[in-house]
């Protein structure tokens, strides 16, 4: 059977003890899936409407719950497929014996974010509405549930389609200026384009500033492991996110590009990134590397410096282009007196072992709370973009709109322009993967009385 | 037993006809009538913005249609002079009269080609559908191994002459008929597309000092890089600007009752870059005036073209519109414009290299595959009558990417996209846009010509010469520090000092040819736009290179509509690429797409 459209299961209420647990199914033939689940419920089933059913497990009848189950046909579900909810009595054994029948029922376990992709697929909600899914189930405050909830909505996709509806009639203008005009005896008008232009470049820069502001309060506080190669910042990065994520080597430089996980520390929603460490490199793979660590560094709210304890002399020296509020003296269980360390100026330091865990609870802590702290301060109101994905895309349009606008008013070739203007609008579209409505030279058409 | 048969004597058979000629092929040149061989059906011009590109382009492959402009023109112009290099274009009036017969004479003394007076009325067809030639009305048979179709607006050709209907491929020129039965015999999905064309008028009856003369400009042209094929160039003549006015409005808006587009008479889908007058003056009502721009017919010809009162209303409403227009009121129409519908096969059913895919050693190009345009025309017919001719010889076929040309971008366009009204080519079309110029094409497809062999050793020696000289002079320009501590080179790039005083100043430069100096400067001055084109094109290019399993099950992708769904799977891209460019995949279905391969 095709994986892409397979009957998908999963637990969809969150882990620990609970009044009701919901398992979710979705795909083609999931209501036969349920079905097989409890029997005595007479077909066909009402669409979405709960039913009381009692749950038994087909391979041999054994009981597993009394629930309540609702089915939603295709085309009338969250993912867009057929599929049900299976509403149990919380609590982990329940909910697990419930899902692995399920699964010896004919569905697979669902990949983590799988039920949103196939939403995704089959045109339900935009990217910016999904990434509003993810964050709203990761949704640490009030603001973060705000942000999302009004994402979901659609009004933020609208008013980014909107802009790039805008600036794609300005590139029709300049496309009638480049390719008809000369021919049909008209003269073009370019003041429309420089207004489009500047509003394109306001509107993406307070976007911008919009997200920055609210990146506390919306579950990416950035919190950078930085340090020398092989300090151990992939050991500590694993142990502060409780699984191994990271690939940890004691060969020096294993870590190269940034490697970024969500982490709650200390109750706090944050954004861990492990980091190549930061010498002087042994080739061009590894110099892009450093080059990325300084960056993630500069950029994060927050650094962790990590020293290997046994060697403080390691940490790299000079300016590193970042101050660290946090120092993690590494590898604790391999020494036993405090080692001679001259800390950054106001840093705290914590001796950590990523093999006893001894000091990660408290460097938690530490880290959560600097968290909080900064949660306070966050701006979700009137926020259009957010998220790592959406900043780049806005930004490298902002950059490209400005660029365009620059040459606008330096008389660079408007063929140059028109270049900048069409690769904005689509860096634009790339944060909703939604398209204008038209090709530009329909626009074209469509104004313009154009031809012999 | 011919290698290739061409049928249609247009600016797309006259190019396959010489393509597959050169590449070695015997030819055999279907037309009704040996002297319409090259005709111009339109205006008596030949290039603009997006067509002067594929003329270069079809100069860098060998093709003829730059030399005949060359040896007939009687004034160029470069279009978009104020704007930057890419989208500057040549633009020439030939001699309508003397570039027929330079086409003519060059299809007489091409090597292997036979010219067949008579009229293809239907396709031999063999075993699995593979063409083996042509069957003549008269019952004769031109057998051959490959087949281009290059029958313009014949197909099963109506005229309209105001509520007149008559058969007809052009005035006074029966239509073909039989080959649009036997194309969908073939199982091609046969369209209606429709054209027109303005009044001819009396010379002498046109008050020029009545409107704006507009010369020849004397830095403009030529197309070709080759030797030209006439001795001297023909002398200038000017064009004259001319604009309608509110009573030519008025008699137009009194007979619309009259006009076959407005009454429902033609129902194929004209272009809407070039709509008649009547369609002018209906949807854009507001505009108090249009340009009419009168072209010389040639040297000695009694006839004017004016450019811009394409029309299909009766030819008495005609004569009275025309003479409400200053400089014409006392104009003589010696011809009426009409309209043509005629029949076409929609462009998805061929590959890149023009062969269609259900009939193994057919080809189609030009008008018959959705285009409009001499231009066009003839760069498709030129890639057709190749591929003909390399298929009919054994050899691999020869296709143009998008990065490589404007005749990729259209040959691209229309495979993947189809044709919903006559495609022109426009630079807009073209991603690539800033490394398409005019000043490169032969940089650009020379040394893909010369390997398929359609380039002889004489022009390939003079191409390579050319960018010797080209690539010494930069470097003896980049060795060069002016006072300020520069370079020569670094200084050709401000665009405050006058290229000519730099390039004059190293022995390199100041010996290169015209042409050659405006390519080095564009070169130089356009290096970092383009190196920022290329990285964007390279992102472009990670997307649009990813692989769509030939197996691929579109029918249970949940975000595609069924048309395109259905669409997906007769096509099969190869690339995502190529299924973004469908008719009708819109973006959302590409993300579709891209979940659907990597789940």
């Amino acid at each position: 059977m095709d994986r892409a459209h397979d009957v998908i299961a999963a637990i969809a209420t969150g882990a620990g003890t609970a009044a009701i647990g919901v398992v979710r199914l979705s795909g083609a033939g999931s209501h036969d899936v349920a079905a097989r689940l409890c029997p005595g419920l007479p077909r066909p089933f009402e669409d979405r409407r709960l039913s009381r059913a009692r749950l038994s497990d087909p391979a041999d009848g054994r009981p597993l719950d009394d629930a309540m189950v609702v089915f939603f046909r295709e085309g009338a579900s969250y993912t867009g497929e057929e599929s049900a909810e299976l509403h149990c009595h919380g609590g982990p054994a329940v909910l697990r014996g419930v899902l692995d029948a399920c699964l010896r029922a004919g569905a697979r376990p669902a990949a983590p974010g799988e039920f949103t992709r196939r939403a995704l697929a089959a045109g339900r909600m935009d990217l910016v509405q999904a990434e509003a899914v993810a964050l709203l189930a990761e949704a640490g405050g009030a603001d973060a549930v705000a942000f999302s909830l009004d994402a979901l909505s659609g009004r933020p996709s609208a008013e980014v389609v909107a802009l790039a509806d805008r600036l794609a009639d300005a590139l029709a203008d300049c496309e009638t200026a480049l390719d008809v005009a000369d021919d049909a005896g008209l003269a073009p008008d370019l003041d429309a384009v420089r207004d489009a232009i500047a509003d394109g470049v306001a509107a993406t820069g307070s976007w911008l500033d919009a997200a920055r502001a609210a990146r506390p309060s919306l579950a990416s506080f950035r919190v950078a492991l930085a340090g020398a190669p092989n300090a151990g910042k992939s050991s500590l990065f694993n142990a502060l996110l409780g699984r191994p994520r990271a690939i940890v080597h004691h060969e020096p430089g294993t870590t190269r590009d940034v490697v970024g996980e969500a982490a709650s520390l200390a109750g706090a929603r944050c954004l861990l990134l492990d980091t190549a460490g930061i010498r002087a490199p042994a080739g061009p793979v590894e110099a892009e590397g450093v080059a990325r660590a300084r960056a993630a560094a500069a950029d994060a709210d927050c650094v962790v410096l990590v020293v290997d304890g046994r060697d403080p002399g390691s940490a790299p020296d000079g300016d590193p282009g970042f101050r660290p509020p946090l120092v993690a003296l590494t590898k604790a269980d391999l020494w036993s007196s405090a080692p001679a360390f001259d800390p950054p100026e106001g840093a705290r330091v914590f001796a950590t072992s990523a093999v006893d865990g001894r000091g990660i609870p408290e460097l938690a802590g530490a880290i959560g709370a600097l968290a909080s702290q900064a949660a306070t301060g966050g701006r979700v109101a009137g926020c259009v973009i957010a998220g790592d994905r959406q900043e780049r895309a806005v930004s490298d349009a902002r950059a490209m709109l400005a660029r365009a606008a620059d040459g606008l008013a330096t008389d660079a070739p408007l063929e140059v322009v028109a270049a900048d203007l069409r690769a904005a609008i689509g860096r634009l579209l790339e944060v909703t993967g939604r398209a204008v409505a038209e090709d530009v030279l329909d626009r074209v058409f469509r104004r313009f009385c154009v031809g012999k | 037993m011919h290698d290739v048969v061409v049928v249609g004597g247009g600016h797309a058979g006259v190019e396959a006809a010489l393509a597959a000629s050169r590449l070695g092929a015997t030819v055999a040149l279907v037309t009704r009538s040996a002297a319409a061989i090259g005709r111009m059906s339109c205006n008596p011009a030949i290039g603009g913005i997006g067509k002067g590109h594929l003329v270069r382009e079809v100069d860098a492959l060998g093709g003829a249609m730059g030399l005949l402009a060359d040896a007939t023109a009687i004034q160029y112009r470069t279009l978009n002079a104020t704007r930057g290099p890419a989208v500057r274009a040549t633009r020439a009036q030939c001699d309508r009269a003397r570039y027929e017969a330079a086409a003519r004479a060059l299809v007489g003394a091409a090597p292997g080609v036979s010219v067949v007076e008579g009229e293809a009325a239907d396709l031999i067809v063999r075993d699995r559908d593979a063409i083996g030639g042509a069957r003549l009305a008269d019952g004769r048979e031109v057998e051959a191994r490959a087949v281009v179709l290059g029958c313009g607006t014949f197909l099963d050709a109506v005229l309209h002459f105001g509520d007149e209907r008559r058969p007809g491929g052009r005035v006074d020129e029966p239509p073909s008929r039989g080959l649009s039965d036997a194309l969908r015999r073939l199982g091609l999905q046969v369209g209606r597309l429709k054209t027109g064309t303005p009044p001819r008028i009396l010379a002498e009856s046109v008050d020029f000092d009545a409107m704006e003369p507009q010369e020849s400009d004397p830095a403009a042209g030529p197309f070709s890089l080759w030797p030209p094929l006439a001795d001297a160039p023909l002398p200038r003549r000017a064009c004259h600007v001319t604009w309608t006015t509110a009573a030519t409005h008025d008699v137009i808006r009194a007979n619309l009752h009259r006009a076959p587009l407005f009454t429902g008479r033609i129902l194929g889908r004209g272009p809407r870059y070039c709509p008649s007058i009547e369609d002018k003056v209906v949807r854009f009502s507001h505009h108090e005036r249009h340009q009419v721009f009168v072209e010389p017919e040639g040297l000695d010809s009694p006839e004017v073209y004016p450019n811009g009162l394409s029309t299909s209303l009766p030819e008495d409403v005609q004569v009275e519109y025309v003479r409400t227009i200053p400089g014409l009121s006392r104009a003589v129409l010696t011809r009426p414009g009409y309209a043509v519908e005629y029949d076409f096969a929609d462009p998805r059913e061929v590959g890149p290299d023009l062969r269609v895919h259900r009939a193994p050693g057919l080809y189609l190009a030009g008008q018959v595959l959705g285009t409009t345009g001499y231009e066009e025309a003839a760069a498709l017919g030129l890639l057709a009558g190749a591929n003909a001719a390399l298929a009919a010889t054994g050899r691999p076929p020869l296709t143009v990417t998008r990065a490589d040309g404007y005749l990729g971008v259209m040959a691209d366009d229309l495979v993947t996209r189809g044709a919903t009204e006559p495609y022109r080519m426009f630079t807009s079309r073209a991603e690539f846009r800033l490394s398409l110029r005019e000043d490169n094409a032969h940089d650009r497809l020379c040394p893909a010509a010369a390997r398929a062999g359609l380039l002889d050793a004489a022009r390939t020696r003079a191409f390579e010469a050319r960018s010797r000289r080209i690539a010494a002079a930069a470097t003896a320009l980049a060795a060069v520090r002016a006072a300020d501590g520069r370079t020569l080179l670094e200084r050709l790039r401000r665009p405050d000092l006058d290229p000519a005083s730099v390039l004059d100043a190293v022995p390199e430069a100041a010996a290169l040819r015209p042409e050659e100096r405006t390519a080095v400067v564009i070169r130089t001055r356009y290096e970092g736009y383009i190196a920022r084109e290329r990285l964007e094109v390279e992102r472009f290019a990670r997307a649009e290179g990813l692989r769509l399993p030939p197996d691929l099950d579109y029918a249970a992708i949940p975000a595609l509509s069924n048309e395109v769904r259905e669409r997906l799977a007769r096509a099969r891209p190869a690339t995502l690429g190529l299924a973004s460019r469908m008719e009708g995949v819109t973006p959302a279905a590409v993300a579709a797409l891209i979940v659907a391969i990597r789940s």
